[in-house]
C-alpha cells in the first residue's frame, strides 16, 4: 500500500478530515536494498534516485524506469509503507528509505509548521533532520543579509545561485557573473533544493517548458528578475 | 504511460478522480524532490485535462471541487487546471496556497501568480 500524501496536508486545516485509521505494517516480504549501498539492508520503496543536478545525487532504491511495474494506470506500488495513525501521527520509527523519510518529514513541517517541534517527542528520529527544518522556518531576509550569509556555512543552509548556474551562458562569457558575490545568497536547505527542482519541472505557466528550459538565452536581467521572484514567494527574501 | 484511447472511455468522474490520484502521487515526489517522477506525473495530468477540456461543454469543470481538496498539490493542479473557466475561483485558492502553505506549493502558486500578473502565463 503506499504512502497516502492527502494524509499531510496543509493549507486548509479547517477542511482536514480524519484518516482510515487502520494499521499497517511494513512487510517481511518487502524488496530490500542490496549489501554496500548506504541504506543497505533496508526496506527499498523501489523507486529512483532522487535527481537534483546541481546539488546531490541521493540513491536510496533500486535502478531504472519509475514506470517499471507501474499498474495500469500507471502507478507504482511502493513496497515500503509509512507507519501512521492519527492524524499526522508523527511514526516513532523512521521509514525505511531516505526517500520516504523526505516524504514524511516535509509533509509534517508542512503540516505543523514552525510548531512541528511542540508535536515532536523528545528522541524522535525527526531530530536528525532538525537543522534542515529549524532554517526552513526562517523569516525572510534581506538581500545583502542572504548575500553575506555565502560566506558563513551553516548546518542546514546552502549557497544558491541566484540566477542558475545552469543558464549561463554556454561560451563561458558569464563565468564571472555567475560566480559573483551578488549572485550568491545562503539559504535554508530545504528551499534550495525545492527551488532547483521546480526550475526543472514542466510548467504551463511557461508553455509547458521547465523554467530553466523557458530561460535559456534569456537575458541576464530576465533571469535574475525569475531567481528573485522565486525567491521572495518562497520567502527567503524580503 | 496510459494511451489517450484509454482516457476516452473513461466517464468524467473517473477522469477527475484520476487527476486527484496523479496529483496525490506528484505531491510526494515533490516533497521527495524527485524532478524525473514529478515531471513523469505532470505530463499524465496534462493528459487527464485535455481529455476533459476535449469532453462537452469543457468537463474541466469536473475538477472545481478538487479546489476545495485538503491536499495543497491537488488544490495547486486543480487550480491551475481550471483558470480559464474559473479564473475568480482558481486564483483564490493559489493565493491562500501562495500565502500560508508551508510546502512547497507555496512556490509553484506564487510563481504562478507572477506569471499571470505579468501576462507571461494566460490560461486557455
Amino acid at each position: 500500500m503506499r504512502p497516502d500524501a492527502s494524509l499531510w496536508r496543509q493549507p486548509n486545516r479547517r477542511l482536514w478530515q480524519a484518516p482510515d485509521f487502520a494499521e499497517r505494517k511494513y512487510s517481511p516480504d518487502q524488496p530490500r536494498v542490496p549489501a554496500g549501498n548506504p541504506d543497505g539492508g533496508q526496506w527499498t520503496d523501489g523507486g529512483d534516485a532522487i535527481v537534483l543536478p546541481e546539488i546531490v545525487v541521493t540513491a536510496d532504491g533500486t535502478e531504472g524506469d519509475p514506470a517499471d511495474g507501474a499498474d495500469a494506470n500507471g502507478f507504482v506500488q511502493l513496497a515500503g509503507d509509512i507507519p501512521i495513525g492519527d492524524s499526522p501521527e508523527i511514526p516513532k520509527e523512521p521509514p525505511p528509505t531516505t526517500r520516504l523519510r523526505n516524504i514524511v518529514v516535509r509533509a509534517l513541517a508542512r503540516y505543523f509548521g514552525p510548531r512541528i517541534w511542540l508535536a515532536v517527542e523528545a528522541g524522535s528520529w525527526i531530530y536528525d533532520h532538525k537543522a534542515e527544518i529549524n532554517s526552513f522556518f526562517d523569516a525572510p531576509k534581506s538581500l545583502a543579509e542572504l548575500q553575506n550569509g555565502a560566506n558563513a556555512p551553516a548546518a542546514g543552509y546552502d549557497v544558491h545561485h541566484i540566477v542558475e548556474r545552469a543558464s549561463a551562458a554556454k561560451d563561458g562569457s558569464e563565468a564571472d557573473l555567475i560566480n559573483a558575490p551578488e549572485n550568491l545568497v545562503r539559504i535554508p536547505r530545504w528551499k534550495h533544493w525545492q527551488i532547483n527542482a521546480w526550475y526543472q519541472t514542466s510548467n504551463k505557466d511557461y508553455g509547458w517548458l521547465t523554467p530553466r528550459q523557458y530561460l535559456q538565452g534569456k537575458s541576464w536581467n530576465e533571469r535574475t528578475r525569475v531567481g528573485l521572484d522565486a525567491l521572495r514567494k518562497f520567502e527567503v527574501l524580503q | 504511460m496510459m494511451k489517450s484511447a484509454k482516457l476516452r472511455t473513461m466517464s468524467v468522474n473517473a477522469l477527475a478522480e484520476l487527476f486527484t490520484r496523479f496529483a496525490l502521487q506528484q505531491d510526494e515526489a515533490v516533497l521527495a524532490c524527485d524532478v524525473k517522477e514529478t515531471n513523469r506525473l505532470f505530463w499524465k495530468l496534462e493528459e487527464v485535462e485535455g481529455e476533459l477540456k476535449s469532453r462537452p461543454g469543457d468537463q474541466r469543470h469536473a475538477l472545481l471541487p478538487l479546489l476545495g481538496h485538503p491536499n495543497p498539490q491537488v488544490q495547486v493542479k486543480a487550480a491551475k487546471a481550471t483558470l480559464a473557466i474559473a479564473p475568480a475561483a482558481a486564483r483564490q485558492v493559489l493565493e491562500t496556497i501562495a500565502e500560508t502553505c508551508y510546502g512547497p506549493q507555496k512556490l509553484e502558486a506564487g510563481m504562478s501568480l507572477v506569471n499571470l500578473d505579468r501576462g507571461i502565463y494566460k490560461p486557455t
